[in-house]
């Protein structure tokens, strides 16, 4: 409160009280005694003097601890100086003594100190130069005033200065990018030689290549031997339990499946431009070759120790386009000793095959089911015959014809299936070198056996008239066909090179006697189309094709070496593939061309490999032949092989069979023409 | 470096003349080295007969990828000793009688 200070009169002050600070905050405001609190009443007003001098510290005392006695309080000065602040007023009658001003700071804040009571009144007015070091004495010279001119508007002003940002230079030198020196001497002569080293150096490389390369190579295959028989006597490994080892648990419902499918997948992807020929390949050079065709290689199966087996027979499953079985056997096709192996293999796969059987001797032939595609019928050397339904992979089902059965004795050269109503049961006949033809018939699980011809029986009737028509069977029989139209006629042909046509319903004596060959016949088969005519082989390198009942021969075809296997094809009545010992493949038109094959073609080119059997696929023009070593190969006919007749385009099926019928009788009317 | 290798019989005596790029000393980084020596040997083959504009065509094509200022001789005899910045120097023969330094240097 500015002008006060001289210790003079109080002051008085008058301080009302507001009716709502009554309201609001009674207790607060509570200079009134009135304990009830009515509100509304007036109140006295309250009188607050403010006076220096201080009654109340007159008459104190405080006791104090050091003297021991009550002392009186030092009358303090109860007023502080908080705020002093130069004054710009200028009296009026003080106006001349302006023109003394001198520039002047403002007089440093007075320290609170109680004790200076007068020096408050020098310190204030300002105006007087301070010099650093005097703390408030201040000579009492007259007030230089801070304005020359009176303050018009009560103005002031008031100055301050943020903080600046101080600038400071600073310069600094990188230091440079690391130098070397370095110097050479270069000439004709220095170059020349650098070279000459340098090529030496490359020179020596290539030949250490060479060399590393070369041992590799000879490394390789001196490795094969060494590791093979320490995979065969280490003894297999328990199967793992399921779940223990970090292997897939087989056991998994879906897995085996999708294992299966995914190997399809990845088997089809490597062989797939084999799929692509085999779909949609034609070979363009037939155009340019009159009647002739070639044979294309597609796919060659094998498992794991074909190679030692030889090929003994192949079938098509006649009901699934892409399945076929390849029997093997080991050795002689006489001896009952070695291993054997079953193996189906499908053409959705060709790396692996689907069913595996290892048998205990060697498969000599085999033969599918007409309308169950899983089940075989399979002939081993040692006399067993053995029925297979495959269509279970872990269960199998395998009935054997045993010892108790009557079973041959000696190796079983070929069987085929019966075609049976349903509901009827399954049976199949086989042949084998003992001399016999049994019929046998699957039984509740068991294989019936009944005897149909006996080779073994001469039996001179003595005394009576020798019948005509029948002959004796002599011989061993090694291959056999059912007429297909008539399933009671059978042609057999023996070891000596005969071939008895012979009924089902006469065991002893044949009915018809073809003086086929000079030495055995190894296969005959009837014809597809036209029920009268059949062909027989036989290692006399010959193949004959025969009209039922006529003595002579229709054709005689001359093949370079014995002939193995011959197949009649399902799509042409004209057209048949044989395969001889010298691993040739020949495929004979006979309508197109009577006297040369079509095609003649080796299996392999650098060796020479036997083929043992030759099977055509019902729905594909493919042929797969099998050979010694294990060689299973599919071969595609090219366009010009399975040339259809002229009119055979767009002819309906009974047109299409005309035409296969009238293909043979021609051959028939002109063979007869010829033999006269 | 075996790329180009050429084998001529001069009379009865076998000169085999070497065409490929002959690296003698370096201490660029890979990337660095391939690329100078594909381009010395770009403008080698370029100028054949005139070693000064083939100098210039690497002097100028270093100075624009890897800045700052670049040197160059290219000639069959000649004996230098310089002052470089660390890993930017390059020597090679090239084609069997040429030689080239490159260098980088302030």
């Amino acid at each position: 409160m500015g002008g006060g200070g001289d210790g003079g009169q109080p002051s008085k002050m008058l301080f009302r009280l507001g009716s709502k600070f009554r309201s609001r905050r009674r207790d607060d405001f509570s200079f009134s005694d009135d304990s009830d609190g009515q509100q509304g009443t007036r109140e006295p007003d309250v009188v607050i003097r403010l006076t220096t001098c201080n009654k109340s510290t007159k008459d104190e005392v405080r006791y104090s601890f050091t003297t021991g006695k009550y002392e009186a309080v030092q009358d303090e000065d109860p007023l502080l100086d908080l705020l002093t602040l130069p004054s710009r007023v200028v009296h009026k009658s003080e106006a001349p003594l302006s023109k003394l001003l001198m520039p002047t700071l403002p007089p440093p804040p007075p320290s609170p100190s109680p004790e200076s009571p007068g020096d408050s009144e020098a310190e204030e007015g300002g105006g007087e130069s301070w010099r650093p070091g005097e703390t408030g004495q201040r000579p009492l010279l007259p007030r230089p005033r801070a304005d020359t001119q009176p303050n018009p508007f009560n103005f002031s002003e008031r100055v301050s200065q943020t903080t600046r940002l101080t600038k400071r230079s600073l310069g600094i030198q990188t230091s440079p990018p690391p130098s070397t020196t370095f110097s050479r001497c270069v000439g004709l002569y220095k170059i020349y030689q650098a070279y000459k080293v340098d090529y030496q150096k490359i020179l020596e490389q290539e030949m250490e290549m060479e060399k590393k390369e070369k041992e590799k190579d000879r490394g390789a295959s001196k490795q094969k031997p060494v590791l093979d028989p320490i995979v065969v006597v280490r003894p297999p490994s328990p199967p793992p339990p399921p779940g223990k080892l970090g292997g897939p648990d087989l056991r998994l419902p879906g897995l085996l499946w999708a294992a299966r499918v995914v190997e399809r997948m990845v088997s089809q992807n490597t062989y797939d431009d084999i799929s692509q020929d085999f779909k949609y390949w034609e070979d363009g050079s037939d155009e340019f070759r009159h009647l002739e065709g070639s044979l294309l290689p597609l796919w060659k199966f094998h498992h794991d120790r074909s190679r030692s087996f030889i090929v003994s027979d192949v079938c098509w499953s006649p009901v699934y386009p892409d399945l076929l079985a390849a029997a093997y056997t080991t050795g002689d096709i006489g001896g009952p000793e070695g291993a054997g192996m079953l193996c189906l293999y499908t053409l959705k796969n060709p790396a692996t095959p689907e069913r595996v059987f290892h048998t205990p001797c060697g498969v000599l032939c085999l033969d599918f089911h007409p309308k169950h595609g899983s089940v075989v019928a399979a002939g081993w050397s040692d006399g067993t015959v053995v029925m297979y339904d495959m269509k279970s992979s872990t269960r199998p089902i395998i009935i054997t014809s045993t010892c108790l059965n009557d079973k041959h004795l000696l190796p079983v050269t070929q069987v085929r299936w019966m075609e049976t109503e349903v509901g009827e049961d399954l049976c199949f006949f086989s042949v084998s070198l003992d001399g016999r033809l049994t019929q046998w018939t699957v039984h509740a699980g068991v294989l019936q056996f009944m005897h149909i011809l006996d080779f073994n029986v001469v039996e001179h009737l003595s005394g009576s008239v020798p019948v005509r028509d029948k002959v004796p069977l002599e011989g061993v029989a090694t291959s056999m066909a059912f007429q297909p139209d008539d399933i009671t006629v059978v042609v057999v042909g023996v070891d000596t090179g005969v071939v008895f046509q012979c009924s089902t319903t006469c065991p002893t004596h044949s009915l018809f006697v073809y003086p086929a060959h000079s030495s055995p016949v190894r296969k005959v088969a009837w014809n597809t189309h036209h029920t009268r005519i059949f062909l027989s082989c036989s290692v006399d390198w010959t193949i004959k094709i025969w009209l039922q009942h006529t003595l002579a021969p229709l054709v005689v075809l001359d093949v370079g070496g014995a002939v193995a296997g011959v197949t009649w094809s399902p799509f042409s009545s004209s057209v048949f593939v044989a395969v001889t010992d010298e691993g040739r493949v020949y495929v004979y038109d006979l309508f197109l061309r009577r006297c040369r094959p079509l095609c003649v073609q080796s299996l392999l080119q650098r060796r020479r490999v036997a083929a043992t059997s030759v099977a055509f696929n019902p729905f594909h023009p493919i042929v797969v032949v099998g050979g010694e070593r294990g060689h299973l190969v599919a071969l595609k006919l090219s366009p010009n092989l399975r040339k259809p007749h002229k009119e055979a385009k767009g002819a309906d099926a009974q047109r299409l069979r005309e035409l296969e019928l009238y293909k043979m009788e021609r051959l028939i009317a002109t063979s007869n023409n010829t033999s006269g | 470096m075996a790329e180009l290798r050429k084998q001529e019989s001069v009379d009865d005596t076998k000169k085999i003349v070497h065409t490929y790029p002959l690296l003698r000393h370096t201490d660029m980084t890979d990337e660095m080295k391939t690329e100078t020596m594909e381009l010395i040997v770009t403008a080698c083959e370029k100028h054949p007969t005139n070693n000064e504009s083939a100098a210039r065509v690497i002097k100028e094509t270093m100075d624009k990828r890897y800045g700052a200022t670049w040197h160059c001789v290219v000639g069959e005899a000649f004996g230098f000793e310089v002052s470089y910045e660390v890993k930017n120097l390059l020597y090679m023969f090239f084609a069997g009688n040429l030689a080239i330094a490159v260098w980088k240097c302030c």
